[in-house]
């Protein structure tokens, strides 16, 4: 088995570990309780679901340049989609989305509009 | 103490271990039966010892960044991270780990790590409206 071989499977299991990375947590999309849970489960697709893919297909097409446009391409998603979670959020905070029951602990609810206003 | 581009590379791989095991717990609560579920979530008020606006920006988003845990405001004025957690037994351990990539971030981001008091009392805070601010 030659060196680009070995590559090609190697890029194939990242691949194969990314998209797994997906679907699991388009699972938790649907079985948390509420939106911050949800944000968080999706992090898990933004992060390392897209980078694994990316990084798989680097390893199966490895030039120098490809290099750096894959880390390029993995930094640009992970500041994007963390900044884009801490948005919904907030958003979702401002607009009386309430945490789901089993939050125990809620240092923000004091500065939380009281839902007449909503 | 390392050299100041060291501690950068220590953080980052780090870092890098961190978000793979965050990334393995969340998974694997996505993956258990809702029975058995771990799951304690709460917003916890985490004091911070970040000062310039790009610590505040790496912090936040390293937060969120790290599955089940999420940053939902910051309020610099008092020197607070709002952060939401996944798994919380107690305030104390969410506070203590945030706190630590906190340090870890400052030490890797400062050439000399400097000034890393944190408010050690939480702050008053009303709800916007009483004053009439629409945010």
């Amino acid at each position: 088995m030659t060196l680009t071989d070995f590559a090609d499977i190697l890029g194939l299991v990242f691949i194969f570990l990314g998209i797994a990375t997906i679907v699991i947590s388009a699972i938790g999309l649907f079985k948390l309780p509420d939106l911050y849970l949800r944000a968080s489960a999706v992090g898990t697709s933004a992060g390392l679901g897209v980078a694994s893919i990316v990084f798989g297909a680097l390893l199966m097409d490895f030039s120098g340049l490809n290099l750096i446009k894959a880390i390029i391409a993995i930094i640009a998603q992970l500041l994007t989609s963390a900044v884009g979670s801490m948005a919904i959020a907030r958003a979702g905070y401002l607009n009386n989305a309430l945490p789901a029951a089993i939050t125990h602990i809620d240092e923000l609810a004091m500065t939380r509009r009281s839902e007449s206003r909503s | 103490m390392m050299s100041w581009p060291f501690r950068i590379i220590g953080f980052l791989f780090w870092y890098a271990k961190e978000f793979v095991s965050a990334n393995l717990s969340v998974t694997a609560e996505v993956l258990r039966p809702r029975a058995r579920s771990k799951m304690r979530p709460a917003i916890v008020a985490v004091p911070a010892a970040s000062r310039s606006d790009s610590e505040w920006t790496m912090i936040s988003s390293l937060i969120t960044l790290t599955p089940g845990t999420l940053t939902i405001t910051i309020s610099r004025e008092h020197g607070i991270l709002y952060v939401h957690g996944m798994f919380v037994e107690s305030r104390e351990e969410l506070v203590a780990e945030i706190q630590e990539m906190e340090d870890r971030m400052l030490h890797a981001m400062r050439r000399a790590p400097g000034d890393l008091t944190r408010p050690t009392q939480l702050p008053v805070v009303r709800p916007l409206d009483e004053a009439g601010e629409s945010r």
